[in-house]
C-alpha cells in the first residue's frame, strides 16, 4: 500500500516537475513529437501496401513482355502460340489483346478519336501480353525472350524488365532510408529524454543528496525521474501520433493518385491504430529506459562522492 | 546500539582521518564527540550513521555490520537515525512542512498522517506557527530547528547531530541544547559532534575527546571514552 502511495506522490511530482518549466517542457516535447511524428509516418508507409509492393519482389510492377505478333498469325487466348507460351517456365499468364482493341485502347489512352479516324487501316498487330514470375531471374528472363523471338508466328517482342528493376531498385532504397531515417529519430528522441532527465538530475543534486542521507532507497530516488522520462516518452510519442496523422491525411490526398496511376494499392488515408498504439508504447518504453538509465548513472556518481 | 571496532578510516589520495578507534555508545545514552575542527568528529558519526563505510575495522549499528550492508538494507537502518547537519541541509524550494515531512515520505506514510506528524515535530521544537514558511525567511536558529524537527519526526531511536550550533549565537545554541537534552529525556540515543565545550556543559552527556589539541591525547584521530 506504502508503494502504491510512493508512486502516486511520485506521479504528482513528476507531473508538477514538468509543468513548472513550461518553455522547457514544450520545447522537448516539440523536439520528441517530431521525432516520434516522422518516425510513425515512415512506418505507415513504408509498411503500406503500395511501397511494400514497390519495393518487394513480388512488386506489381513485375516485368511484363509484350509479343507482337506477325500479320496473319493465328491469335486468340487459346492459340497454339499462347498455349505454348504459357507452358514456358517463369511465365505467370498470357492475355490476348486484338488489334482492334488495342486501336481502341489508344484513341482512349489520346483522348482524340478524330486522329484515327482517318486512318484507313489498323497498323497495330494483334499482340500476346505475358506476365512474368517476378522471382524469375535476369538470365532465364532473357533466355526465355530470346526463345520467344526465334517463334515464326513473332514479329516483336518489348520487354520492359529495366524499367521494372529500376523502380524496385528506388523502392527498395526508399524503404532502406525510411528504416534508417526510423532509427536515427527514435535515437535523437532517446538523447532528448535522456538529456532532459540528466538536467533534472543535475537540478536537483542537492535534494538527491539529502534524500540519500535520510534513507531513501535508489528506487525511490530514482522514481520521480523515471516517470517523468515515461511521460515526456508518452506525451512526445502522443503528439508524434497526431503529427503524424495530420501528415497522412494531407499526403495521402496526393499520394494516392499517384500510386494507383502506377497500379499500386491506394496508400493508407490516416495512421492506422497498432501502429499508433506501437509508437505509443514505444515512447513510454524509451521514456522508461533512458531515465531509468540517467537516473542510476547519475545516483551511482552521487553515492561514489 | 552502535560499537566500533578498531575502525580506521582513509580517503583516496589522503592519510587516515580516523585510525584504530573502538568505542561503544549504549541504548538511551547521550554521548558528546569533543574536538577541534578537522579532527576527524564528521566523519566518525557519518561512520555511525552509516552513510560511510570504514576502510578497515567494523561499523556495528542496531546490532548490524555495515560493512556487510548492501545499499537497501543500509538504507533501511539509515531511515531509523534522525541527523541533524550544521548547515541543516534543507529544501529552499520548500516550506518548513514540507521539508519535515521528507523522512516520513521515504518511510511510506500516508500524506496526510505525515503533515499530522510533521506538525506535531514543528510544535515540539516551537515552530508550530511557521510551518509554511520557506527557509530563505526563517533565522538561523529556526532552520535548525526544523533540522531537528525533521530528525525526530519518525521517531529514531538515535539522533546524530553534527556541530547542531556551528553557525548559531550562544542562546539559539541554548535552546538546541535543551530540545537534544529533552529528546534524550525521553530516551532517544543522542550522539553530538561540537567543538564547543559550552555546548558540551549544556548537553551534561559523556565526552568522548577525538583527535589533537590536547597534551594528554596528542594521537591524531584517535577517540578515547569516559564519564564526564
Amino acid at each position: 500500500m506504502s508503494l502504491i502511495r510512493q508512486w502516486w506522490r511520485a506521479l504528482a511530482n513528476a507531473v508538477r516537475a514538468l509543468w513548472q518549466s513550461p518553455v522547457a517542457t514544450l520545447f522537448n516535447l516539440a523536439a520528441l513529437a517530431c521525432a516520434f511524428g516522422l518516425s510513425l509516418c515512415a512506418v505507415v508507409w513504408i509498411g503500406s501496401a503500395s511501397v511494400g509492393e514497390l519495393a518487394s519482389p513480388t512488386t506489381g510492377l513485375s516485368p511484363q513482355i509484350t509479343v507482337l505478333l506477325r500479320s496473319g498469325a493465328p491469335a486468340g487466348d487459346d492459340s497454339a502460340l499462347a498455349r505454348s507460351l504459357s507452358a514456358q517456365s517463369g511465365v505467370s499468364s498470357v492475355r490476348f489483346v486484338g488489334r482492334d482493341r488495342a486501336l481502341r485502347q489508344l484513341a482512349r489512352d489520346l483522348g482524340d478519336d478524330r486522329l484515327l479516324a482517318g486512318l484507313d487501316v489498323n497498323p497495330l498487330p494483334d499482340a500476346l501480353v505475358l506476365t512474368v514470375s517476378p522471382h524469375l531471374e535476369a538470365a532465364a528472363l532473357d533466355a526465355l525472350i530470346t526463345r520467344i523471338k526465334a517463334r515464326a508466328e513473332v514479329d516483336e517482342v518489348l520487354a520492359d524488365r529495366k524499367f521494372a528493376e529500376r523502380v524496385r531498385q528506388i523502392g527498395h532504397a526508399a524503404r532502406n532510408l525510411a528504416q534508417g531515417l526510423i532509427l536515427l529519430l527514435l535515437t535523437s528522441s532517446a538523447v532528448v529524454v535522456f538529456n532532459t532527465i540528466r538536467l533534472q538530475l543535475a537540478d536537483r543534486q542537492h535534494e538527491i543528496e539529502l534524500l540519500r542521507l535520510l534513507g531513501a532507497s535508489s528506487a525511490f530516488v530514482r522514481r520521480p525521474f523515471v516517470l517523468r522520462g515515461i511521460l515526456l516518452g508518452a506525451l512526445g510519442a502522443g503528439l508524434g501520433w497526431l503529427l503524424a496523422q495530420a501528415m497522412v491525411v494531407t499526403v495521402s490526398g496526393w499520394l494516392a493518385p499517384l500510386a494507383n496511376s502506377w497500379g499500386l494499392p491506394t496508400p493508407p488515408a490516416s495512421v492506422p491504430l497498432l501502429d499508433g498504439l506501437g509508437n505509443l508504447m514505444l515512447g513510454v518504453l524509451i521514456g522508461w529506459v533512458t531515465a531509468w538509465l540517467g537516473a542510476t548513472r547519475h545516483l551511482l556518481a552521487v553515492d561514489r562522492r | 546500539m552502535i560499537t566500533l571496532t578498531r575502525v580506521s578510516k582513509r580517503y583516496p589520495g589522503g592519510g587516515d582521518v580516523l585510525s584504530n578507534v573502538s568505542l561503544e555508545v549504549g541504548s538511551g545514552e547521550m554521548v558528546v564527540l569533543l574536538g577541534a575542527s578537522g579532527a576527524g568528529k564528521s566523519t566518525l558519526l557519518r561512520l555511525m550513521g552509516g552513510l560511510e563505510r570504514p576502510s578497515t575495522g567494523s561499523v556495528q549499528i542496531f546490532g548490524q555490520d555495515t560493512s556487510r550492508l548492501n545499499a537497501g538494507a543500509l538504507a533501511l537502518v539509515r531511515q531509523k537515525i534522525g541527523l541533524v547537519f550544521e548547515d541543516y541541509k534543507l529544501l529552499p524550494d520548500r516550506s518548513a512542512l514540507e521539508n519535515v515531512v521528507l523522512p516520513l515520505d521515504i518511510a511510506g506514510y500516508s500524506l496526510s498522517e505525515a503533515r499530522k506528524r510533521a506538525r506535531a515535530a514543528l510544535e515540539k521544537v516551537g515552530l508550530g506557527h511557521r510551518e509554511s514558511a520557506r527557509p530563505v525567511t526563517l533565522s538561523g536558529g529556526e532552520q535548525q530547528r526544523v533540522c531537528i524537527a525533521r530528525a525526530v519526526v519518525s521517531r529514531p531511536a538515535l539522533i546524530l547531530a553534527d556541530e547542531p550550533t556551528g553557525n548559531l549565537d550562544a542562546e539559539q545554541a541554548a535552546g538546541i541544547a535543551d530540545m537534544l537534552r529533552a529528546f534524550h529525556g525521553v530516551g532517544t540515543t543522542v550522539v553530538v559532534a561540537t567543538h564547543d565545550p559550552a555546548f558540551r556543559d549544556r548537553l551534561d552527556g559523556r565526552v568522548l575527546r577525538i583527535g589533537s589539541g590536547d597534551a594528554a591525547e596528542s594521537r591524531p584521530a584517535t577517540a578515547t571514552g569516559g564519564r564526564r
